[in-house]
């Protein structure tokens, strides 16, 4: 039961998306470049504060919120789930993204005068999560069959997907002229743990039957592939707290199921005050050998009962041999083969782009240098935001403006429309006081006032020290 | 007129902030509240038999046939548990020219009766075919019988009549099914 209780537990985390429409673009962070490798880099060198230099949460759900089915209201509460249930869909679901920095930094090198290539370098750890709504099932285990006599339970509404990962990443950038720019990222994953079902086919119908009152046809295919987590589940072995402990710091250190993976990103000037980029994320995979174990039901069963007194009469079978064979295919069915193949996770691609507008030129008598924004203190512009989920890609699409405030103070608002809602309204501040930058960005301020409600949620901080020759 | 804009700029930060993270009374205990209540039916024993059939099985004048049906599944942790209410649905469809009756036993482990019941058919001179339903419901002391229960005997009875041969019309057949009341709790 172990791994069921792991799954429930999965499954009631708070949810998460990866979205960080606030960070992208934000050059004066950066972190910005690991959201578009050939984004613009405004500084010189740059090292993160080791652990603090990139903390992200987020979380999110499209259908109901916690404190839909949870208020304190007085309604019942199974009132509420039945309400719950039935407002949702398969295509709902449950996300959840984590992140912290464990060290990064950079720097410009190249030619003495321009230093127009840079290198950054970095390791994070992340969390992932995602798990759409198992409509079929929720109906099934709420009315059972009787009401629902020839409806095709679809049994791949069950697609849950969770890892969590240490990326190690080199990433390149060159300012090729004014115009454009591009980087690549090289990333290695080592995977800690990873639980995923997401392949999964089938149905169960209860038909009007021909011998008997129903046919109940069981054509199941079912998958659960896990690996780094096995040795945990086992019932037979109790593993000690701090043996975990000690694993995970191993397969944080590449100890764990390798993989590997890249980003790509570029930065062109369209015009004086336009400018485009885009980045591809995540191209990546990790191969699960370590520490593997899969799980699956298959195959393909009709039931119409038992026909014990003439079963013979069907096809020179004797009694016992009807017996057998019910016995036999009943047990096939439902017996979950545990097997250790091999397997391989795809990293959940991203994309992101936009188009920029900088407007209201720098009137800053301290500076008469070309200042990194070209001299303008605002911009504003369009983003899209596109990530590869399990049943298909999830976009975000983003209305920004972004203005520096003071000498060392910028800001960024955001309007986002993605799955999660329409009305996502989000603001990041980044400070640079001497050296040290410090940068904090939220979204869904309109669902701050109670948080049980939201139907998202990010927010991101970090530290960093920051060498800027250049003007900031 | 910057420097207003400045302040107001502030002033706006500082609403947002001060809106950050609130929350209202919610109470996860409720989950414990959690009552679901599904029906589910399924098949149970079926059979069709020609009068042929009766005859390779010995039966021509009266007699018995007899099998039983070794049922794990009503006395399963979760059947146990969450069943409140169990109806058993048998019909007997016959034209054959012969009264039946058909007897069902329920057994637990070492074969003794927890429960029992039965119902006939009336016979169908014209080989027609005559259709009798019965309903058995399983509730309280009846339903922990049921709970009990490993093995089902199916005792189908010929009654006496004209004499059966192989080229007599018609045919004894059951279809039953189980309707099971569940209540599912947090």
């Amino acid at each position: 039961m172990k791994i069921f209780n792991l799954i429930f537990v999965l499954l009631s985390a708070i949810s998460f998306s990866q979205n960080k429409q606030l960070l992208y673009g934000f050059s004066e962070i950066p972190q910005s470049l690991l959201l578009n490798p050939g984004g613009q880099v405004k500084h010189d060198w740059y090292f993160g504060i080791p652990l603090l230099s990139h903390v992200h949460v987020s979380a999110g759900a499209t259908g109901s919120t916690i404190y839909d089915v949870f208020a304190v209201d007085g309604i019942d509460f199974n009132t509420k789930l039945k309400a719950a249930v039935y407002s949702m869909n398969e295509r709902d679901f449950y996300s959840a993204n984590q992140q912290l920095e464990i060290f990064s930094g950079g720097f410009a090198f190249g030619d003495r005068f321009t230093k127009n290539k840079y290198l950054s370098f970095g390791m994070y750890q992340e969390f992932d999560f995602i798990s759409y709504f198992p409509k079929d099932y929720a109906v099934l285990g709420f009315e059972g069959n009787q009401n629902n006599i020839g409806r095709y339970f679809d049994l791949s509404h069950l697609r849950v997907k969770s890892d969590v990962v240490s990326v190690f990443h080199v990433g390149f950038n060159k300012k090729v002229n004014q115009d454009f720019t591009y980087g690549v990222r090289g990333k290695i994953y080592s995977s800690l743990a990873n639980v995923n079902s997401v392949n999964n086919q089938g149905y169960f119908v209860t038909a009007v039957g021909k011998n008997n009152y129903y046919n109940h046809i069981f054509n199941l295919d079912l998958q659960l592939r896990t690996s780094g987590i096995a040795n945990y589940i086992d019932e037979d072995t109790e593993v000690e707290s701090s043996q975990i402990v000690k694993d995970m710091q191993k397969r944080l250190l590449f100890g764990g199921n390798l993989g590997l993976g890249f980003d790509i990103g570029f930065t062109y000037k369209l015009k004086e005050q336009w400018t485009l980029d885009a980045s591809l994320l995540d191209v990546g995979f990790i191969r699960h050998s370590k520490d593997v174990e899969n799980y699956s039901v298959s195959g393909v069963y009709n039931f119409e009962g038992f026909n014990p007194i003439f079963p013979e009469a069907e096809d020179g079978q004797t009694a016992q041999e009807y017996w057998d064979e019910v016995k036999e295919n009943m047990e096939d069915l439902f017996e979950v083969d545990t097997t250790v193949t091999k397997f391989t996770s795809w990293r959940p691609v991203k994309f992101n782009a936009s188009i920029n507008y900088a407007f209201e030129k720098d009137a800053d008598p301290e500076c008469n240098c070309a200042t990194p924004d070209n001299g303008y203190k605002s911009a504003a512009g369009i983003q899209l935001y596109a990530i590869n989920r399990p049943k298909q890609p999830e976009l975000a699409l983003t209305a920004y403006y972004y203005r520096k405030l003071f000498k060392g103070l910028r800001a960024k608002a955001t309007y986002t429309v993605d799955s999660y809602s329409p009305y996502n309204l989000g603001l990041g501040l980044s400070a640079h006081i001497g050296g040290v930058n410090f940068y904090l960005m939220a979204d869904n301020f309109l669902q701050y006032s109670n948080l049980y409600n939201a139907q998202s949620l990010s927010l991101q901080l970090g530290f960093n020290y920051i060498f800027n020759k250049k003007s900031p | 007129m910057a420097y207003n804009i400045r302040i107001k700029t502030a002033c706006f930060l500082a609403f947002l902030l001060s809106m950050a993270s609130c929350t209202k009374d919610i109470d996860f205990t409720q989950g414990e509240d959690l009552e679901v209540y599904p029906v589910m039916e399924t098949s149970l024993v079926y059979f069709k038999g020609s009068v042929p059939d009766l005859l390779e099985n010995g039966i021509s004048d009266t007699g018995l046939l007899v099998d039983e049906v070794v049922l794990e599944a009503f006395n399963n942790e979760f059947f146990v548990e969450n069943v409140t209410r169990a109806d058993v649905v048998l019909e007997l469809t016959n034209s054959i020219n012969r009264n039946f009756s058909i007897l069902v036993q329920c057994l637990n482990d070492t074969d003794q009766i927890q429960h029992q019941f039965s119902f006939s058919v009336a016979a169908s001179p014209d080989n027609l075919p005559i259709t009798t339903t019965h309903t058995e419901i399983f509730e309280g002391a009846t339903l922990n019988a049921l709970k009990r229960t490993t093995k089902l005997v199916l005792t189908l009875q010929m009654e006496a009549g004209d004499p059966l041969n192989q080229s007599s019309l018609g045919s004894i057949a059951l279809r039953s099914k189980g309707i099971f009341y569940l209540t599912i709790e947090g």
